[in-house]
């Protein structure tokens, strides 16, 4: 079944997704945060520095990103074949399960890449890896549960028009969280130890709820998951 | 398998079906017919138990779909032409055989010899990747899953318009064969009606969520026919036995209820209608 849950996060980068996103005007993101950004906080002063920046916000922006492509659904055959309600349970579990590990994974690779290239404080890659994992699983969680990328526009706008505040917050509350850590690691010479602790904890107080957040609604979200109706026509909605 | 719809609705976001009230006996091979958008794959949807009724009830043999989701499950065969939006249906980098046998193994009538006998058939190989097939090929394969785990219910959304003629034989042999004993039926949507005049025992036509007519298919053909010829010798039949009529260049045709062949004048041409022409004329009559 792993195999498949792999499989099944990897396809869904279909190019027919992305283009449909690009086609949405979602070209001046790219741009902005992979070029104006650095640009702005003066990352092309030194390859050092551009590494730096470039291993912290790709990780980033994927967890941000990649959500959008996973639907909260089984495969159709799924839905088709005589199977257990356990068995398609644990097949979305899996599948919640990975879309969290494998962002996950790819910032851990980036913090071992920072820390070994010595890029950063020690305790900078720590609270860098920290931040993907929160972000993933809030990400994750939220996405899960409110917007998708049904097969139509319409389903989509009336997704939008429903969650839109929560999903906005949910990228605000993130962008904050990341661009901390990311001023952090940019003034982080220049300032104490005991002062990067006070940012370890403030990270830790803000994001914890977030990522609690993000994993509340996911038994609902298994459930709603269950039903090829829901995951087919029905909008997604916070509780409902 | 006994199909029964009893009042039967379902809405949607922007579409309403039913009430659908039909009761199909077993032995059957049913054409689902109508326009795009008419409802067909709704009510397969609602045959499969993947949507819940809004009203009414579903059985078959008896048992509410509602009630029983895996056990009818698995008494169906499903061939649906896969929308690529959500992926292939089985998975893409496991062979033909990897792939029956991962999914046979929820079918309690599933065998694996079987499975390869059909591959065979079908002129498929057995350790080929599903996505290496063709659309067609696909859909070849999903039959041969189907009949692989023995189903009393065969469920074809579609499929003919992809098969190359040779294969379009076949599939009708194939059907023939599935039907042998009596006891097992075939739900055939489908735009080509041509098949369904080759195979169709009965007709259920939907339009805007609603049914036109569900009836077998003997039955409608005994009570309609075509007549071709000058206008006003069409315009003497009784008025209420005319569905519609259509003047051309070269005559008119007309649908009309039959009772007898002494009603129509000599020099009228008098045909069994076939089953889009007797869609196309209802059609028009009903707008």
């Amino acid at each position: 079944m792993w195999r498949w849950v792999v499989k099944d996060y990897f396809s869904a980068f279909g190019w027919y997704r992305i283009s449909a996103l690009m086609k949405a005007g979602n070209w001046f993101w790219v741009i902005y945060w992979f070029a104006m950004l650095p640009a702005m906080f003066k990352s092309f002063g030194s390859w050092e520095d551009t590494l730096t920046f470039y291993l912290m916000m790709i990780p980033i922006f994927f967890c941000l990103t990649s959500e959008i492509f996973h639907r909260n659904r089984l495969p159709k055959i799924f839905y088709i074949c005589p199977m257990e309600k356990e068995i398609r349970k644990a097949y979305i579990k899996r599948k919640f399960l990975f879309s969290i590990l494998f962002p996950s994974l790819i910032g851990g690779v980036a913090a071992v890449a920072l820390w070994g290239f010595k890029l950063c404080h020690p305790l900078t890659a720590v609270l860098y890896f920290f931040d993907v994992l929160v972000i993933s699983i809030f990400i994750g969680g939220i996405f899960k549960q409110t917007v998708q990328i049904p097969e139509n526009s319409a389903i989509r706008l009336e997704s939008v028009e429903t969650n839109g505040v929560i999903e906005g917050a949910a990228y605000i509350l993130s962008l904050i969280a990341a661009f901390g850590m990311y001023m952090m690691l940019e003034f982080g010479p220049s300032i104490e130890v005991w002062c990067k602790w006070i940012f370890v904890g403030f990270a830790v107080v803000l994001q914890l709820p977030l990522a609690i957040k993000g994993l509340t609604g996911w038994n609902a979200a298994v459930e709603r998951a269950l039903s090829y109706e829901v995951v087919k026509i029905k909008p997604k909605r916070i509780g409902g | 398998m006994r199909i029964e719809f009893q009042e039967v609705k379902k809405n949607l976001d922007k579409f309403t079906m039913g009430p659908i009230n039909f009761d199909i006996p077993a032995g059957y091979i049913i054409g689902l017919v109508g326009p795009n958008g008419a409802g067909k794959t709704t009510l397969l949807n609602l045959l499969m138990g993947l949507y819940q009724p809004t009203g009414g009830e579903i059985r078959l043999d008896g048992i509410s779909v509602k009630a029983a989701e895996k056990e009818l499950l698995e008494r169906m065969g499903v061939v649906l032409v896969e929308d690529m939006s959500e992926g292939f249906l089985f998975e893409g980098s496991r062979t033909l055989l990897q792939n029956g046998n991962d999914f046979g193994r929820y079918y309690s009538h599933y065998k694996e010899e079987k499975l390869k006998e059909y591959l065979k058939r079908f002129d498929l190989e057995e350790q080929r990747l599903y996505r290496k097939l063709s659309k067609g090929q696909r859909l070849k394969y999903q039959l041969a899953f189907a009949l692989a785990h023995d189903p009393k219910l065969l469920i074809l959304d579609e499929p003919t318009g992809n098969f190359d003629p040779t294969f379009r034989e076949e599939f009708f042999r194939i059907l023939k064969e599935f039907m042998a004993d009596g006891e097992k039926s075939v739900i055939l949507a489908t735009h080509i009606t041509e098949d369904l005049d080759r195979i169709a025992d009965y007709l259920i036509y939907l339009e805007k969520g609603q049914t036109v007519f569900t009836k077998d298919v003997e039955t409608l053909r005994e009570s309609y026919r075509m007549v071709v010829g000058e206008t006003y010798k069409i315009k003497l039949l009784a008025p209420e036995k005319i569905i519609h009529m259509e003047e051309g260049t070269y005559g008119t045709k007309a649908l009309v209820k039959h009772t007898r062949r002494s009603l129509y004048d000599k020099e009228l041409t008098v045909m069994v209608p076939t089953i889009e022409e007797l869609m196309y004329f209802t059609t028009k009559r009903r707008k």
